[in-house]
């Protein structure tokens, strides 16, 4: 090793070298998009979710996990139509949810990182 | 940033960084046999990744609440790791010294002590792998027709790796999941190379144990040991229909709604 950071565990294993990339979250939580009353497409918008450091292109080094839906937004009779986009920008991404139906709310826990 | 600690890789990637709010400490590992479940896991702060370490379909589905759900692996024996929020957790190795980092609230992100790390092989960006379009009866497959994915003719030729073709069905998806009824979209190389000890988070769509009706759509993984690659793609329930091609593009021209990770341990 001739530089960069090294660190082991108690028996001696390295967890980081100078070769490992981790996921350092930039932004977690739970958040929602409900589609709109009317209109030919049912798309609806999360509130914007911000942080510095992301672009609409640098998905090498910032992008956004999702552990649910999955659980909760399939069950009904039009949940086969549902899907989620993320629509990235400058310090700031959110959720595009699309949907058979319209008013239907998705609620969606996300993991934005930086790797 | 006025303090604290940034560290870089060799090709600039962060490693540890003291602005960020928090990181993912690995707090568990093992092993789910075939209808084998793990429970209590809280979606709010896990991220469950998975292995398989033999060729097949990977295929893990999810119950229960977002706070305390339950995974099950309807495909054969994987193996997972279990990450984790840091914040909050003690460290799983006990000792006095080595170096421990602070996010701006005063929570402890990441530690020394912690005994294993996950090392990020690889993203696919979210919305980045197109499976195909699915149009009426038969299997899914993609619109420019060909039965492979990124040119690769030598890839997943054994059903329902490859669309289109007969064969086994998978073990586990059968008569209590409507297999007959089930139609696969291409999977699409997420990952060249030997899959052993690469572990995958992959979009956790659908919760249903059950594909069948309108709520029949599940995401999976194959894991080709021969070509020494790995893909991903989703199947469903053959009474999906394309009512509203072009404004439901989602699953209809399914693609992966958020970022794919393959990691894998270091420790």
């Amino acid at each position: 090793m001739t530089y960069g950071v090294e660190i082991k565990n108690a028996s001696n294993v390295a967890t980081i070298d100078v070769n490992s990339r981790r996921l350092n979250i930039v932004a977690q939580g739970t958040t929602s998009a409900t589609t709109p009353s009317s209109g030919s497409t049912y798309t609806g918008y999360s509130p914007y979710i911000t942080f510095t450091g992301m672009t609409a292109s640098n998905t090498d080094e910032f992008d956004v996990a999702v552990t649910s839906p999955g659980i909760d937004s399939s069950t009904g009779s039009t949940g086969q139509y549902d899907r989620v986009a993320v629509e990235r920008g400058t310090n700031q991404f959110r959720f595009a949810y699309t949907s058979f139906g319209n008013s239907r709310t998705l609620s969606i826990i996300y993991f934005c990182f930086r790797y | 940033m006025g303090y604290g600690i940034q560290i870089d890789n060799g090709n600039g990637a962060r490693q540890l960084d003291s602005d960020v709010i928090n990181s993912i400490a690995v707090i568990s590992s093992g092993t789910i046999a075939t209808n084998g479940t793990i429970t209590g896991v809280n979606l709010t702060t896990d991220l469950f990744f998975y292995n398989m370490p033999t060729t097949g379909l990977g295929n893990i589905v999810k119950s229960g609440t977002n706070t305390s759900a339950t995974l099950t692996n309807l495909g054969s024996s994987v193996n997972y790791v279990r990450g984790k929020l840091a914040t909050g957790l003690a460290p799983d190795s006990s000792g006095s010294y080595g170096v421990e980092i602070y996010n701006s609230s005063g929570q402890r992100m990441y530690s020394s002590n912690y005994s294993r790390e996950s090392n990020i092989l690889n993203i696919k960006p979210a919305n980045t792998l197109f499976l195909g379009f699915q149009l009426g009866g038969g299997y899914g497959g993609n619109s420019a027709g060909s039965n492979n994915y990124d040119g690769n003719t030598s890839n997943f030729t054994s059903w329902p790796y490859r669309n289109g073709t007969s064969g086994a069905e998978p073990a586990n998806w059968s008569t209590a999941n409507g297999h007959s009824s089930y139609k696969f979209l291409y999977p699409r190389l997420i990952y060249s190379g030997d899959p052993e000890d690469v572990y995958v988070f992959a979009p956790p769509w659908q919760g249903s144990s059950s594909i069948s009706g309108a709520a029949g759509f599940r995401t999976y993984t194959t894991w080709d040991y021969t070509n020494n690659e790995i893909g991903f793609s989703s199947t469903f329930h053959s009474s999906f229909t394309v009512p509203f091609l072009g404004t439901f593009i989602g699953r209809t021209a399914a693609t992966n709604q958020c970022a794919i990770i393959l990691m894998t341990r270091k420790g």
